[in-house]
């Protein structure tokens, strides 16, 4: 690798620092410069609608890298700063106050922000949202005590949220204008699932109704519903999706369709410019279409790829990952239920399930025509390695005999291993 | 420290862990090819359970979030997790297992 050449990494969240140890892992030495917004390190955002809400004071967010790693690696940091424009064919990037950055390559990782929700009558600072650590920090103490917490959108970070609030004494209502719980992501059974379980606890539903307006009082806000009913909130959170940070990239003449299209080593339009993460529009194998997925799991796998391509382009190979692509996988804690969904289920067509006596835990199993291109876990996290294993392998065998309780994953893993090599 | 029964050694098959109390820790034992190790039971990223884990080879994956962890050493390999778990002593005396903790 030569000395002289230079990434700068834009954004400073998972997919940048994963990036970044990568190509170090990779052997690139060249220089390195780190550009965030936020002044802190790259940071783990899971946590945000968990523990660092509802865990103990003085939360840290984990750092995704060592705070040694930035000095051991020689990584440049510009941390609170941002970015004004992009030149690629300059190869550069400016910051505010004439300072320009040039390298030989650019990943862009900016990430998401949060849809904005604008509600005739109510301020936009009484719509909160949760998208940073600071966004935590003001959230917190809000969410204690008798307040009563109105959640506009029944998705993740809403439903997270409404099940630490109401554990904290808060009076929970989430409001969402579909007619069932994260409608987009996953199947009826799983909605019902949650719904039920946040109910018991005492979170209050509104289904199929928008916010027309509000009338603000001295702390509180009456939301006057579509419905002609009202709700009375001393805490409003919008959780309605995310919006990827993309006006950089498409400023700069790199394509953009919703968020930066990337191919499948990351590489947007512009030869010297890759994006990872939140931001990046890819086509995903398992959905065999252009999708900006915004997970965890998403932002590491994008980023290792990422990172081993610009490497390779530095010494002139155009490599690629070599390994099969991984299902792609989310998780959400709620309560003391644990969510797990891998591959694909928002095309499924037909499903089978393999739940407890109870119904409490178990998976149900997504299919399209024949293929097995999903599952969802409910509490049921040992499994997922195993899981994992049956959607690479694909399921040969009649689909309802995954249903079988009486043979174990390890049994069907092995049977299906079997017919596929037969 | 000062060695402690814990379990009988038929009490974790092979590829198997269990959890067990030590001075009001939660550990989990774990059998590597008919090998025992233990580490502390607690996922170091969060409340989990890895005796509730899966185990492959002498790594163990967290039931929660997917973090795996070198059974034999504590070292943090994959998923999202940093720092490494905490490990035990263990021995076996006769069909019992003891572990200093």
């Amino acid at each position: 690798m030569r000395r002289d050449v230079r990434v700068t990494v834009i954004g400073a969240g998972q997919a940048a620092a994963r990036c970044i140890s990568t190509m170090r892992h990779a052997g690139f030495d060249g220089g390195i410069t780190l550009i965030g917004e936020e002044t802190h390190l790259p940071y783990e955002r899971p946590p945000l609608s968990k523990e660092a809400l509802f865990g103990e004071t003085g939360f840290k967010a984990p750092h995704v890298l060592d705070d040694s790693f930035y000095g051991d690696h020689e990584v440049d940091l510009e941390l609170g700063k941002r970015v004004e424009a992009i030149d690629p064919g300059a190869g550069a990037v400016d910051l505010g106050n004439g300072l320009r950055i040039k390298s030989d390559r650019i990943l862009i990782a900016t990430g998401s922000r949060a849809r904005t929700v604008s509600i005739p009558g109510v301020a936009p600072e009484r719509i909160l949202s949760l998208r940073n650590i600071e966004d935590a920090k003001r959230l917190k103490p809000l969410l204690d005590g008798r307040n009563r917490v109105v959640l506009i959108g029944g998705g993740f970070i809403g439903l997270e949220i409404a099940a630490g609030a109401i554990r904290r004494g808060c009076a929970v209502t989430v409001i969402e204008a579909r007619p069932r719980l994260i409608e987009r992501a996953v199947s009826p059974h799983v909605s019902m699932h949650l719904q039920r379980l946040h109910a018991d606890n005492g979170v209050k539903f509104r289904f199929g109704v928008t916010i027309v307006s509000g009338r603000q009082g001295a702390t509180e806000t009456e939301l006057m519903l579509s419905d002609g009913t009202s709700v009375v909130a001393d805490v409003i959170v919008a959780g309605v999706g995310a919006l990827p940070n993309s006006e950089p990239a498409a400023a700069a003449g790199i394509r953009c369709t919703n968020g930066i299209s990337v191919d499948k080593n990351c590489r947007t339009s512009s030869g010297i410019v890759w994006a990872a993460g939140d931001v990046a529009m890819r086509v995903h194998p398992w959905f065999g279409r252009e999708m900006r997925l915004e997970s965890w799991e998403s932002a590491e796998h994008q980023a290792r790829i990422a990172g081993l391509s610009i490497a390779a382009s530095l010494v002139g190979t155009d490599a690629t990952e070599g390994e099969e692509e991984p299902p792609p996988w989310f998780w959400s804690d709620q309560y003391g239920l644990n969510l797990q969904i891998l591959g694909c289920v928002c095309d499924s067509e037909s499903t089978v399930r393999r739940m407890s006596n109870d119904g409490e835990k178990g998976m149900i199993f997504h299919f399209r025509g024949r293929d097995l291109i999903g599952a969802e876990l409910i509490s049921a996290g040992r499994e997922r390695p195993l899981v994992k294993k049956l959607l690479q392998t694909g399921w040969p065998l009649p689909a309802e005999k995954l249903g079988d309780t009486g043979m174990s994953l390890k049994e069907l893993l092995a049977a299906s291993t079997a017919a596929v090599a037969a | 420290m000062s060695w402690q029964e814990v379990a009988k050694k038929s009490d974790v098959e092979e590829g198997e862990a269990l959890q067990v109390c030590v001075s009001g820790e939660p550990i989990a034992i774990y059998n590597v090819g008919g090998t025992l190790f233990a580490t502390h039971d607690i996922c170091t990223h969060a409340h989990a359970h890895l005796s509730d884990g899966y185990i492959e080879g002498d790594c163990v994956e967290c039931p929660l979030h997917g973090g795996v962890f070198r059974i034999s050493t504590g070292e943090a390999v994959s998923g999202p997790v940093q720092k490494p778990l905490r490990i035990f002593p263990i021995k076996v005396e006769g069909e019992s297992i003891l572990i200093d903790g």
